[in-house]
């Protein structure tokens, strides 16, 4: 792992986990494998603290364990899966796009909890849901139901490896850890459970009281339970699958900036089709005729089998597509996201280095190899600029050198030297620096709130004297004295931070979707 | 790698630097260094030797002080004048490319095409630079705004909202904060609280589990706390303990008590009742423990306890 994917790691954990899991975690990143003992002895916590944390991490799907020779528990940590964790938002976003507020608050629970069951995640959205509903109306829990069961239909959400049951459990002395067991067949079944009820709204009148009684009756409520009947399976938001959707979408995006809606459609309504049909890791989609997509094109488009037979003969011929044909159509997934990362550079190196330099850029891409002399004639641009850029994007590794000696002594006087673009080192070049700077984003998020941490204090305190004296009735000129305590240069500096912070969030948020773009692209070179 | 420009930027400014205040400050005779070390020197600066008439002249002098090791000022300056005509010129030299096979030392004949790499002779170089470059250095091109719309703001929100949710859960495992001194009126309000969350111990490993289980609310905290065993802050209980233990007739169990007893001195005190089940409970424990790791207890240390953690003095007792 990288520095930079390790220090973004520990930030990421520090602001979902606190302090004593980022530095677990972050020592398992580092480390790889470890057994408790060990973890516990190199951070130098004490051992409570540690299996505390390392159950957090295992929860989240962070941390996995392995049983080895001897008895020896090791723990691993994920240290892809915990850069996922900058990505909730966009998927609780796509779960509301999808399936509405119940969809994305289950999506929600899901995330925030690791692995639920189905129940305990039912019972949980309906509540909320009941609360932000209107007096006298409460969610029933065949509504949410019926949500999850979609979700699990459509892969979105899955069963985390089982327990294996063992019958035998008093022949031998068992285990120090349970191996799990992913069935394949049974990852998206949901068992048949009959969840009656509504959710409960929180009174409001109980939270005025003293914490106390409120934090007792939540426990309460769960000794006098009965049994659940779904004990024991867990569900998992499937990350693979958001992923899926997310590149669909690029896809499908590009493919109506390029050309037109229609066009866009039909690459939505192939990519719908072979959805659930293709591995997340597969290059090609299911091949289709285009007699199959045609009946499947959404209801509302009424074109005629031979514009939709020309559309795909467009598609197919496109050269920087897509798209393959051979009796079928299937859709070259693999080249697709390459073109997307390939887009992406390019945009990186006009931005940075000017439009001339991406002039030259897309050239060289264009040619793959070429000559200095031939840059110039070709790009139209005098000698001494097309060096200094060429030198510009050598020295920051976007275009690299290829030699080709003509001698066996390699003189340089006798060498052809060739300028080219390596797409995939120059998309983890990238890769990289994105994770740098997300890393520095959230450190100076961090810095800009820790600058005015009084400021902030003081104006939460001041909200909660203000709640407290409105609910117990306060008058109209009592309220105003105690908003006058945070004076008029302190809000402005209240409005610079929030705007300031606003900022910074947005902006991971998109250089996230450029994480997306190049993670995938550069796995599924990896997978090929 | 360095670009050969940088090379020689390096090496002459540097060098023709000090050279410059090295002659001065050198009155009289350290002879022969002298002579030596600026004669190096003068060949740094002076490629071209064998067409260059300063140089002998320059040498000349040098030599003459070298060995009459009287100042000469007259000369001195003379080689002074030289040596910034010299500078001014060689700066403009833009390499020395050191090849082998070349022909002595000296003409600064380049094997490969000057125009190539994209300036001419006596064309001026850009200032050397001699620290590293700023902090946050000035773009040439304004980054691409933001995007902005409904569903950005929307995620933005979303993403604000985990932040703040997020250290309410139960995951989030907090320092342990030293206490104040004077407890707030607004600490009231502020104060969350959070539901316990209680794994499933059924998929984790067992070592994870603390070694008693949760009984209630608070107490189960303390409980996960101290994790070890009963605390024998009483003499007498202690006793009542040996004695309970010496039935199984272990000396594994005497070791375990021998660190219970250390590490007692932290925990808090529990009552009676609890004691008596938490014995009930460790000796469970040590049963299963027993059996299972029957072979290898002696040599190998891996009983799952919290045995010889905290203290390193436990080590010398427990191996045989």
């Amino acid at each position: 792992m990288t520095q930079a994917e390790i220090k973004l790691c520990s930030l990421l954990l520090q602001e979902h986990f606190g302090e004593i899991v980022e530095k677990i975690g972050v020592h398992l990143i580092r480390t790889g494998s470890q057994p408790l003992r060990v973890i516990a002895h190199d951070t130098g916590t004490s051992l409570d603290q540690v299996k505390k944390a390392l159950c957090v991490l295992i929860q989240h799907n962070l941390v996995t364990y392995q049983v080895h020779k001897r008895g020896v528990v090791e723990y691993e940590a994920q240290c892809n899966r915990v850069l996922r964790m900058l990505r909730y938002p966009r998927y609780i976003y796509t779960a509301k796009t999808l399936y509405s507020d119940t969809g994305e608050l289950i999506v929600e629970e899901l995330l925030l909890n690791g692995k639920m069951t189905m129940s305990a995640v039912v019972k949980k959205v309906a509540d909320r849901l009941t609360e932000t509903m209107e007096d006298g109306k409460t969610m029933d829990y065949a509504e949410v139901s019926n949500t999850f069961v979609r979700l699990v239909d459509t892969h979105f959400v899955q069963r985390c490896p089982l327990v294996p049951a063992t019958e035998n459990s008093d022949t031998g002395p068992p285990p120090p850890a349970p191996t799990l067991v992913v069935s394949e067949k049974d990852m998206y079944l949901v068992p048949k459970l009959s969840l009656i009820g509504k959710g409960k709204r929180r009174r409001s009148s109980d939270e005025d009281a003293t914490g106390e009684p409120k934090a007792k009756r939540p426990k309460q409520t769960t000794d006098n339970k009965e049994p659940i009947p779904d004990d024991g399976i867990y569900w998992q938001a499937n990350l693979d699958r958001f992923h899926q959707h997310f590149r669909d979408q690029a896809i499908v995006s590009a493919v109506a900036n390029r050309m037109d809606q229609t066009s866009s459609e039909i690459v939505r309504t192939m990519l719908r089709m072979s959805e659930v049909t293709t591995p997340s890791g597969a290059p090609f989609t299911q091949p289709l005729s285009s007699n199959e997509i045609f009946r499947s094109l959404p209801v509302g488009y009424n074109i005629s089998k031979q514009v939709l037979d020309q559309y795909l003969t467009l598609l197919a011929d496109d050269p920087v597509s897509l798209f393959f044909f051979l009796f079928s159509f299937f859709y070259y997934l693999h080249k697709a996201l390459g073109s997307l990362a390939t887009a992406t550079l390019e945009s990186v190196v006009q931005e940075r280095f000017g439009s001339r330099c991406a002039r030259i850029f897309r050239l060289v891409l264009q040619k793959k190899h070429l000559e200095q002399k031939q840059v110039e004639d070709f790009a139209m641009i005098p000698a001494k600029e097309a060096k200094d850029m060429l030198y510009k994007m050598l020295s920051e590794n976007f275009i690299s050198l290829q030699e080709i000696p003509k001698t066996p002594d390699h003189a340089p006087s006798r060498t052809f030297y060739l300028y080219t673009v390596n797409i995939l080192s120059a998309a983890r070049m990238l890769l990289h620096r994105c994770y740098k700077s997300v890393a520095n984003l959230i450190e100076r998020r961090q810095f800009e709130t820790k600058e005015n941490k009084r400021l902030l204090e003081k104006s939460q305190r001041v909200e909660a004297i203000i709640a407290s004296m409105q609910a117990t009735g306060a008058e109209e000129a009592q309220l105003q004295e105690i908003e006058e305590m945070i004076t008029a240069p302190e809000r402005q500096q209240l409005e610079t931070l929030k705007r300031n912070v606003n900022k910074l969030d947005a902006c991971e948020i998109q250089v996230d979707e450029t994480i997306f773009l190049l993670e995938s692209y550069i796995e599924s070179t990896m997978k090929r | 790698m360095p670009s050969p420009r940088d090379l020689w930027a390096y090496h002459s400014s540097a060098d023709m630097l000090r050279g410059v205040d090295f002659l001065p400050a050198e009155p009289q005779g350290k002879s022969k260094n002298t002579g030596v070390g600026s004669s190096s020197l003068l060949q740094w600066i002076f490629p071209t030797q064998e067409s260059n008439r300063g140089l002998l002249h320059c040498r000349r002098i040098l030599y003459q002080l070298s060995y009459r090791g009287s100042p000469i000022s007259y000369d001195l300056m003379l080689i002074l004048l030289h040596l910034q005509r010299l500078y001014l010129q060689t700066r403009k030299v833009i390499f020395t490319v050191p090849m082998a096979g070349n022909k002595g030392r000296g003409r600064a004949a380049y094997t490969f095409n000057i125009e190539a790499v994209g300036f001419s002779r006596g064309e001026k170089l850009p200032d050397v630079v001699l620290k590293p470059p700023p902090l946050f250095p000035d773009t040439d091109y304004k980054p691409v705004p933001l995007k902005t719309g409904e569903s950005e703001d929307y995620v933005l929100a979303l993403k604000q909202e985990l932040r703040e949710t997020v250290k309410r859960m139960p995951y989030f495992v907090e320092t342990p904060e030293e206490k104040q001194d004077i407890e707030r009126y607004s600490k009231r309000y502020m104060k969350v609280y959070k539901e316990e969350w209680i794994p499933d111990w059924r998929r984790l490993p067992r070592e994870l589990m603390p070694r008693k289980k949760c009984i209630k609310g608070p107490k189960s905290k303390k409980a996960k706390d101290t994790g070890k065993g009963p605390s024998l802050t009483n003499p007498a209980d202690v006793l009542k303990k040996i004695e309970e233990l010496e039935k199984k007739g272990d000396g594994e169990k005497s070791d375990e008590e021998n660190e219970e007893k250390e590490g007692s001195k932290e925990k808090s005190k529990e009552g009676d009742d609890d004691e008596e089940d938490d014995a009930a409970e460790q000796e469970e424990y040590d049963e299963e423990e027993q059996e299972e790791e029957n072979d290898y207890i002696n040599s190998y240390f891996e009983d799952g306890d919290d045995f010889g953690v905290d203290s390193d003095d436990n080590m010398d007792e427990a191996t045989y």
